[in-house]
């Protein structure tokens, strides 16, 4: 080849092996080739110096004289997620080994996570052998077995609990302010961890200690230590459904309920639970405690002290050891010296912290014996501050670049040979296109203080696009810090987007360029429609390399030397990415040239548009969100759209009741594709993002500011056209969602099927039924109950208490809670026609339809996926739902109800008329009241005796009654039965439960009445015993006296 | 069913009033009943150690005790009668009065065995005697205290054969003894008086004294001459 065109320098199958996302588990010298040294480690106190600022260097000599003076030492590193630690540990235990082969090092990566692999590393190290360290190592290797065990969930809940009942029996010391505020959550505990729901929950596949366990067990398949599972605050906002399950402590009801109410209650929780793993749960879980890691670490130290051996641990990440991690610490801090004699082999460990952990959870105590705290840079949140410096990112990318370039094996060897940066193999020191790559591409220095360092080139990247990049990081999701600076933008863009430059099809599209960052916009959005005009089949790819790789504006510059750019882009980059050189103006001579190892400088802020308009910061607005960016100011414009969708969509004829029109056609209720706001409400209906869109908006507000008359004509009917095609797209979506906001797939007219159907479940329940059967009569029923209106309702709900079992009114009460009674039978008047002049939106016919649809399945109502969440479609879908779901139990139970009492009253009364039974009645209580303390006949005597009339069941009534019991009892379906207890039944109510009342009544008098005589007639029993026992003392009598006068007469 | 059990209660009133006489009855009959057992308990001990008292004790009480105890089973047979026909109040009366004879009998009974135990106990000479004779001597502890044992069971009348067989050997103990210093020639007891009370001269010392004497080295020694 020997033009610089679509070059490729690098082997692809190299970019997974240098790219690694753990750094721990690179080859030795593919990290040392891509180790870029860290200059500034701030040292937050060693001796009385404070915020000295180091270089890795130094601290591998610290290290060094700690060794020689023979001194324990705790190096912690602090630092944000991906600021380094893990390569500096790396790079400090290689350094530090070559140069002290003698001692023992063992170094733990991070890994997945998960503590099983942090203790399989141990093992592995076999600094626990198994023959000299049997216990240890058999220790080990349980942990690790109870890790991988499928009860681990179940495991974790059973020590949370005794976890907690060693703190309740101050075995187990958990600080104040880790425990929940209220005494009444805290005594609640118990209970609630052991009621059998909130376990299920818990321990379930999606539940906290679910997602622990495995996250204990397999990790989280990141190294993202952030994401760290523990309790959290809403995994305490339990679902209804859950709510209902919980019934065998009444403490675990209390306690879901303060949950389920207060936010503070939860965070509490978590945060105590949370306490209880760290402290308790996961030790006890995998039966590795504190007490065991220190003896292990005590015994294997003494045994390397006996071999004349030293232990230097390098930890990556101490949360790596979750749930024994204070177990570590102690070890950690453990001195090989003990009141002046030596005990221990001496102890060297460099660990890695988060902020985050070594603020909340690093023990307050220890940190005082931590010899040497540094702080990786001056990062913060957000920002690790590493790769601050461009040079710092350059050199990053550079040795990464060279590392893709270069065999694995000329990078042993190179290691091998004491890994020299003089000596790094470098692909761009014998590639033919060095020069004029270099000067369009830019290049690092590997050896910038010294003549002769190495160049290496940042091809395909060049300064810009690498500053471009990193300073566009989407923070809001990422952190500015080296590994996402390496996986997410020069890793990522090699391995999904540099093979392309073959193709002529590099630099990709904006959208498609990286995922950590947001690709920033032309300076002039008129650049873009020019290059999608002149150069459609590459326009993508140029708008990219304007955006990124320069200046963001297509103007061409020729520099004091005569070289010419476009977008501060050398023409270079163009030709060597086969794109076209954009035919532009030439802006200036000599404008500055970006130089090819510094970084240029940063562009200057877009320049207002449409600045002659009041309405400007809308178009302004709606181009930045055509251009990739978010909606501002998507309010107003959300609001043009809909009065635009209001007025121009026929909703008559969609057969859209009007109420639903008011209610949803809201702002909240549309949203529009990356809108800067957050969404106010949990359902919408949502706009892509699309050009069609954008022109529609942009319309709208020049409609919405400008008189039709000062528009063009031709403008104006361009925005016509435009409006009209993309609601020709949407209007079907559009009344989709206004008929079913949650549900725009089910059919039409659900939502009146459903207050129709409400109408007659409500008809019946208030016992308006009455005696209608035909369809006809019970829409004339259905209109009459309509009008009475809500009064009678509240009405039906007093007269119900004496009719119908108590769930009957309670029930009824609670389908009107919040008044959607009365929105319901409004809503049937008007819809039925009922009143006014105008037809209403119900027919007779669709009435008829739903009392067939409900004869066919028997009144039982099916379940309906429609789920309507404001307004009068809400009061009726939720009627609807509560009969759904209740109705079917309250007809059995009454039906139950109804049965069980007739049953009593065919008990009571057999096959006896009842006359025959009153007056037999009426008799017995005379002789009774006749018959002194034996009866009491206040309570049977007004009823049988008096005027009965009111309370008894008549003869006639009776038989009546047994007719409609046998028919109940015949009854098949939910309508059936519903029909006869909510109409004829409902009126024998009174007197059948009066009747079994009183005959129970009279049952248990003369009950008790009869056992008292059958004591009585016991008494009898008792006499002839008491005779038979007189007897036999006669005769004992005769004889003792028989013997008395024998003797004497002897 | 409600019918059923209105049935039954109607039948139960009917009952109901013979029930409440036979209430009445059944209290009687307890008292009766009691009364009884405490003359079982009185008869008891009497039909126990009437046997043994009647051979060995005191044969002329039994005339007593036959006048009475003849009585008895008619008046016993009446009072049943009376039970049987439900006349309570004179089956009470009846046995009430046999109540207060073997009482009487009792008491009886008691003043015998006072008089018989008594009538065994050896008088105080005897004790003089042993002290005298030297092989009983020694005995003289036994022989006191079992004297007083028997004086104190003569207070309270044997309830079974076994306290009487217990009281009989303590007399006949006493009485073993007693009969060895009977066994003592009347000379040899007077001569011991004599001594006892220094009249005692050589006179007194009959050949017969003094074979008795002779009988043993320690009756020799037991008596000095002295002027």
């Amino acid at each position: 080849m020997d033009e610089f065109i679509r070059f490729k320098c690098w082997d692809d199958s190299r970019i997974s092996k240098v790219f690694s996302k753990v750094a721990l588990t690179v080859d030795r010298a593919t990290f040392l080739a891509t180790h870029v040294p860290i200059r500034e480690i701030a040292l937050d106190y060693q001796s009385n110096e404070s915020n000295e600022l180091v270089a890795e260097t130094d601290l591998l000599a610290e290290l060094q004289t700690c060794a020689l003076n023979d001194l324990h030492t705790l190096m912690i590193i602090k630092g944000i997620q991906g600021t380094g630690k893990s390569h500096l540990i790396r790079w400090l235990k290689e350094e530090y080994m070559s140069a002290n082969s003698a001692d023992i090092a063992l170094l733990i990566a991070r890994e997945d996570s998960s503590l099983r692999n942090t203790l399989q590393q141990i093992i592995d190290s076999e600094l626990f052998p198994a023959d000299s360290m049997p216990d240890a190592l058999r220790r080990l290797t349980e942990a690790t077995a109870e890790l991988s065990k499928a009860e681990l969930a179940q495991n974790l809940l059973a020590q949370l609990i005794i976890g907690h009942q060693q703190v309740l029996d101050n075995k187990l010391t958990i600080q104040e302010e880790h425990k929940p505020h209220r005494a009444r959550v805290f005594q609640n505990i118990k209970h609630f961890l052991l009621e059998e729901a909130i376990r299920e929950h818990l321990i379930s596949e999606e539940g906290v200690l679910g997602r622990l366990a495995r996250f204990l067990s397999e990790g989280s398949g990141t190294r993202e230590a952030a994401n760290v599972p523990g309790f959290d605050a809403k995994d305490f906002q339990f679902e209804t459904d859950l709510l209902r399950q919980i019934k065998h402590y009444s403490e675990a009801e209390s306690l879901a309920n303060d949950l389920a109410y207060e936010e503070k209650h939860r965070t509490s929780l978590a945060r105590y639970f949370n306490e209880l793993l760290s402290q308790y749960a996961i030790s006890h879980a995998t039966r590795l405690l504190s007490s065991d890691l220190k003896q292990m670490f005590a015994d294997v130290r003494r045994s390397l002290l006996a071999q004349g051996k030293n232990l230097v641990l390098f930890i990556e990440d101490i949360t790596a050891f979750m749930g024994i991690d204070q177990g570590i610490i102690d070890v950690l801090v453990t001195e090989h010296y003990r009141e002046g004699e030596q005990e221990y082999c001496r102890l060297i460990s460099v660990i890695g912290v988060t902020d985050a952990y070594f603020q909340d959870h690093f023990p307050g105590n220890i940190k005082d014996r931590i010899t040497h705290l540094l702080t990786l840079a001056h990062s913060d949140e957000e920002n690790s501050g590493l790769l601050d410096d461009p040079t710092t990112r350059a050199e990053f990318a550079g040795r990464y670049l060279n590392a893709i370039r270069v065999t694995g094996k000329d990078l042993d060897t190179w290691a091998q040979a004491g890994a020299q940066n003089a000596h790094l193999p470098n692909r761009c020191a014998r590639c033919q296109f060095q020069e004029e790559c270099h000067t369009a591409f830019g290049y690092i220095e590997l050896q910038p203080d010294e003549p002769g360092s190495q160049r290496v080139g940042l091809y395909p990247f060049n300064h810009q696009a690498l500053t471009t990049m990193y300073e566009s990081i989407d923070t809001q999701r990422y952190k500015k810090t080296p590994r996402i600076f390496i996986n997410g933008i020069v890793a990522h863009v090699m391995q999904n987007h540099a093979g392309q430059i073959a193709e002529g099809k590099f630099p990709p599209p904006p959208q498609r360029l990286g995922t950590v960052f947001n690709v920033p916009r032309l300076q002039s959005q008129l650049d873009s429609s020019t290059l999608s005009s002149q150069y459609p089949a590459k326009a993508a790819y140029l708008e990219t390399l304007f955006r990124v790789w320069g200046n963001r504006e297509v103007v061409r510059t020729v520099n004091s030397e005569g070289s010419s750019f476009i977008g501060a882009i050398p023409e270079v980059v163009f030709s060597a990415f086969d794109l076209p050189l954009v035919e532009t103006t030439i802006e200036a001579q000599g404008a500055p040239t970006p130089a090819p190892t510094s970084p240029p400088t940063p562009p200057p802020s877009q320049p207002p548009s449409h600045q002659q308009a009041s309405y400007a910061h809308f178009l302004d607005a709606i181009e930045a969100w055509r251009q990739g960016g978010s909606l501002e100011r998507y309010e107003k414009i959300t609001n043009w759209l809909i009065s635009f969708i209001a007025s121009a969509i026929d909703w008559e004829s969609h057969d859209i009741h009007p109420t639903l029109l008011n209610e949803l056609l809201q702002q909240r209720f549309f949203v529009i594709k990356d809108q800067a706001g957050r969404k106010s409400s949990s359902f919408y209906l949502e706009f892509e993002r699309s050009e069609d869109l954008a022109l529609v908006i942009y319309a709208l507000t020049i409609m919405n500011h400008e008189p039709f008359e000062s528009i063009p004509a031709d403008q104006l009917s361009g925005y016509f056209a435009t409006l009209s095609t993309w609601l020709e797209n949407e209007e079907q979506r559009i009344v989709e969602f206004i008929r079913h906001p949650k549900n725009p797939t089910l059919p039409p007219r659900t939502l009146e099927n459903m207050l129709i159907t409400d109408g007659l479940f409500l008809l019946g329940l208030e016992s308006m039924l009455g005696q209608a059967n035909s369809v006809g009569e019970i829409y004339q029923a259905l209109i009459g109950s309509s009008q009475a209106g809500v009064e009678v309702w509240q009405k039906a709900i007093g007269l119900s208490e004496g009719t119908h079992t108590s769930n009957w009114p309670r029930l009824m009460a609670q389908l009107n809670r919040h008044g959607e009674v009365g929105t319901i039978k409004d809503e049937l008047i008007k819809g039925l026609s009922c009143s006014g002049e105008d037809a209403g939106f119900i027919d007779a016919s669709m009435v008829f339809d739903v009392i067939d649809e409900l004869n066919q399945v028997g009144w039982e109502l099916p379940a309906m996926d429609l789920e309507y969440p404001i307004g009068f479609g809400q009061k009726v879908n939720s009627t609807y739902t509560i009969l759904q779901r209740d109705m079917v139990s309250l007809v059995d139970e009454e039906t139950r109800a109804v049965l069980d009492a007739s049953k009593s009253l065919y008990q009571l009364i057999g096959d006896t008329s009842l006359d025959t039974l009153y007056q037999r009645t009426r008799e017995l209580l005379g002789k009774l009241r006749a018959t002194r303390n034996l009866y009491d006949g206040q309570q049977l005597d007004p009823i049988f005796q008096g005027n009965s009339s009111n309370v008894l069941l008549a003869t006639q009534e009776y038989a009546d009654l047994h007719e409609l019991i046998s028919a109940l009892e015949e009854a098949q379906v939910l309508g059936e039965k519903f029909n006869l207890l909510a109409g004829p039944l409902s009126s024998y109510a009174p007197q059948i439960r009066n009747t079994v009342q009183a005959f129970k009544s009279l049952e248990q008098a003369l009950l008790r009445i009869h056992k008292e005589l059958q004591q009585k007639g016991n008494v009898s029993q008792d006499l002839r015993e008491i005779s038979e026992a007189i007897e036999k003392s006669y005769k004992e009598v005769d004889a003792l006296i028989k013997v008395i006068g024998s003797e004497a007469t002897n | 069913m409600i019918l059923e059990l209105i049935e039954q209660v109607e039948e139960q009133l009917e009952s109901s009033t013979k029930i409440d006489a036979f209430n009445k009855q059944r209290t009687q009959l307890g008292k009766l009943q009691n009364e009884l057992e405490a003359l079982t308990a009185k008869l008891n001990p009497i039909a126990n150690v009437l046997p043994v008292y009647q051979d060995s004790v005191n044969p002329e009480i039994t005339s007593a005790i036959r006048s009475r105890a003849s009585s008895l089973p008619a008046r016993l047979n009446m009072a049943w009668q009376s039970t049987s026909k439900g006349e309570i109040h004179d089956a009470s009366e009846a046995i009430q009065s046999l109540s207060n004879d073997i009482s009487e009998l009792h008491r009886q009974l008691e003043q015998g065995w006072l008089v018989f135990v008594q009538a065994t106990l050896p008088g105080s000479d005897t004790t003089q005697l042993m002290k005298s004779i030297p092989e009983l001597a020694p005995r003289i502890p036994h022989f006191t205290k079992l004297r007083d044992e028997v004086s104190k069971l003569a207070t309270k009348l044997p309830t079974t054969e076994a306290e009487f067989s217990v009281v009989q050997k303590k007399i006949n103990d006493l009485h073993e003894i007693v009969n060895q210093v009977e066994d003592v020639p009347p000379s040899v007891k007077l001569f011991i008086r004599k001594v006892q009370s220094n009249q005692a001269s050589l006179a007194d010392l009959t050949d017969e004294v003094w074979e008795w004497c002779s009988e043993s080295e320690d009756r020799l020694r037991a008596f000095k001459i002295s002027s």
